[in-house]
């Protein structure tokens, strides 16, 4: 590969190091809120932009390609998922969360779930079970990035493997989420740029869109249905309905997606957010799977499917802006795996450390205690990231639809729903991850022609509704968190210095007086 | 104006000039004025536990804060009390009786034990009611909003969100 290519590369980790030392100098690890979210001051088109660079992982460069290429456009299914994921997301929970987030005083998206629906069980059961899907998930990060850079720079894999765990471990350990926050927003344009580009030089050289289809239905024409190649899923309604609800409202549910929420600069940020995220969307989400669909014309030979966009971009692009599109996907590829390494640290040490092990820990032990498990999960995965990987999209998508059956009720009822108690909320986590893992597990779906993510949510939901309704009496949910609920649900800013020292414990008391003082007897 | 009654109030430290002092320095407003005072019942009780231990159950007291209007228990430190007459149009009624804060009480104790302990055991827990008690917070008006301040502790909270 090219010097061009390499120094394109290395300007782009000497930027996001930059950014990460940047964010540790302002404020980006002087506390534990401020190490996790940010001091919760992130504006709406980086919340946007991290929202979706976070979702969109090395598995839009290397799985995305490799289902275009191997199944043709029934690839879109996913693609129309993803697409208004993030705006769904900020759109139905954002504001809600961010507030509600606040008064509880959550650093977590686990804690936060702890604080609304209290027992220990749920943080540890939510807590354990995230460390674990979120470990597989940035495995597969760490793989695809190490795949990227051997490419790349013709490196053996496993050093190529060190220097993109190495660069991602430096700036997330230094500026933690406003490090990993700016860095995804820088990404996100990069990837936007690169992945661009690529679709533009495939195009060009097939002679244009209406020219490519022309030539793959002479090539294979059953990659043009929406049932991919051969028609294998024809009528599978469930896998179709699944690919959409994965990316989508599957996104609702993942513990490292929904803390976006809570790092917002205020309640009001998410709509400005949705519309950047929509905007972004339109044009970044289709692309990968239509290159890799174009691939197939370009590459009919491949040996690995999802080295599709890597092989054109070298293919196609002069060395200069093939030095950008390598960035774009090693900046796919980083901006997840940040993401889900700060997440994996910041749940380990708070939801389970500091709350099981150690409760007393000082803010500045808290901090430490971050970093190192940040540092010891990169190294862990490191070393597993070495032997003999499966494919990256199997990984990503048997995560990613254990974690969004398990949370997505949870999470939505959190804020929409008065009624959603702890024991509703505890089974519905325990019975969506169990039946989507084991739907994957005993290979469910050619007998039932059903993804696992569909009949997880449908179980939890189903669960959190049911177990909710029977048991208002016996896990009522308390009167205080009702009332916090309420305040979040209210459009509107609260004064800030007002909310940094407020006392969410006398939430009930206020809600009494307030009645009160307009002129009911305060016991509305 | 309407009939004063005598009640039991929590003896707090905070009066209405610390309360504006607090949260004048919070929000830069030296336009900020006390408003005015609301006095919030509880239900007081007693709570006598015996917890068991490696060598053998160990005797633990606590005192149990019962809200009389939303029905949510919390343990509290020990305070002193003083009798006061307040006007009614600043006291609120109580909407739980003191059989159901009997029964809030006990079920916030063996919370308590069990989430500090972490245990999952039975433990042995009495519940003694003292009768109802009130603590006073102060109302203060600032540009932005009204906010309540404990008077035992100095803890505040905003009101009337919407207008804030």
């Amino acid at each position: 590969m090219s010097g061009t290519v390499i120094l394109f590369l290395a300007l782009y980790y000497v930027v996001v190091l930059g950014i990460g030392y940047w964010a540790m100098r302002h404020g980006g690890s002087e506390d534990l809120e401020g190490y996790l979210l940010g001091g919760r001051q992130v504006g709406p088109m980086a919340t946007a932009l991290t929202l979706q660079s976070t979702s969109m992982s090395g598995y839009m460069f290397l799985g995305a390609g490799g289902l275009g290429y191997t199944q043709g456009y029934w690839a879109m299914w996913f693609a129309a998922g993803d697409i208004g994921g993030g705006v769904l997301n900020l759109s139905t929970i954002g504001r809600r969360m961010r507030k509600l987030s606040q008064m509880f005083g959550a650093l977590t998206s686990i804690e936060y779930l702890e604080n609304r629906y209290p027992s220990p069980a749920v943080r540890v059961f939510a807590g354990v079970l995230t460390v674990f899907l979120l470990g597989f998930y940035v495995l597969a990060q760490l793989i695809a990035g190490g795949k990227g850079m051997a490419l790349v720079t013709g490196l053996p894999y496993p050093v190529a493997l060190a220097i993109a765990v190495g660069i991602i471990l430096i700036y997330t350990f230094m500026g933690g989420y406003l490090a990993v926050a700016y860095t995804d927003f820088f990404q996100s344009l990069v990837m936007l740029v690169g992945v661009l580009w690529i679709a533009a030089a495939a195009l060009i050289e097939l002679g244009g869109l209406t020219a490519a289809n022309t030539a793959i239905a002479e090539f294979d024409p059953t990659l043009l249905s929406i049932w991919g190649k051969d028609l294998g899923f024809e009528g599978q309604w469930g896998v179709a309905l699944g690919a959409v609800l994965i990316f989508s409202v599957g996104l609702l549910g993942w513990p490292h997606v929904v803390t976006r929420h809570m790092a917002m600069s205020k309640p009001a940020t998410a709509r400005k957010a949705g519309m950047w995220a929509t905007a972004w969307n339109l044009l970044f989400v289709p692309t990968p799977y239509l290159v890799g669909i174009l691939a197939v014309l370009i590459l009919p030979e491949l040996q690995d499917p999802e080295m599709a966009i890597f092989e054109i971009a070298g293919l196609l692009l002069p060395p200069a802006v093939t030095g950008l599109v390598m960035a774009a996907i090693m900046a796919a590829i980083m901006s997840t795996a940040d993401s889900l390494l700060l997440q994996t640290g910041s749940i380990a040490s708070r939801d389970l450390y500091e709350r099981f092990i150690n409760p007393k820990a000082s803010e500045r032990q808290m901090v430490m205690v971050s970093r190192g498990l940040v540092l010891a999960i990169a190294v862990i995965g490191y070393v597993v990231a070495l032997y003999e990987p499966p494919t990256v999209f199997a990984i990503v998508i048997f995560a990613t639809s254990v974690l969004g059956s398990a949370f997505l009720p949870a999470y939505f009822c959190a804020v929409w729903w008065k009624k959603a108690n702890t024991a509703g909320a505890l089974s519905s986590m325990i019975v969506g991850a169990g039946v989507a893992f084991a739907w994957e597990v005993a290979g469910m779906v050619e007998t039932t022609q059903m993804a696992p993510m569909t009949a997880g949510v449908a179980s939890s939901i189903t669960t959190m509704v049911v177990v909710s309704l029977l048991t208002q009496k016996i896990s009522p949910v308390p009167a205080h968190i009702l009332v916090v609920m309420d305040e979040a649900a209210v459009v509107g800013p609260i004064p800030k210095t007002l909310i940094a020292a407020s006392d969410a414990a006398l939430s009930p008391e206020a809600a009494a007086i307030d009645a009160k003082l307009n002129g009911g007897d305060g016991n509305d | 104006m309407t009939d004063p009654q005598q009640i039991v109030v929590i003896r707090g430290a905070i009066n209405a000039t610390d309360a504006l002092c607090v949260v004048a320095s919070l929000t830069g407003d030296v336009e900020a004025t006390v408003e005015s005072e609301m006095i919030y019942p509880y239900y007081c009780l007693d709570a006598d536990c015996s917890v068991p231990t490696m060598v053998g159950r160990k005797q633990l007291s606590m005192i149990c804060l019962v809200d009389a209007v939303n029905g949510l228990g919390a343990t509290a430190d020990s305070f002193e009390l003083k009798k006061e007459t307040v006007p009614n149009d600043i006291l609120l009624t109580s909407d739980i009786d003191a059989a159901e804060a009997e029964k809030i009480a006990h079920r916030t104790v063996t919370h308590r034990l069990g989430k500090k302990l972490r245990t999952i055991s039975t433990f042995d827990v009495r519940v003694t009611p003292r009768g109802l008690i009130h603590k006073r917070f102060w109302i203060v008006k600032t540009s932005d909003a009204r906010v309540m301040v404990d008077s035992t502790t100095g803890s505040l909270h905003p009101l009337k969100l919407r207008a804030a």
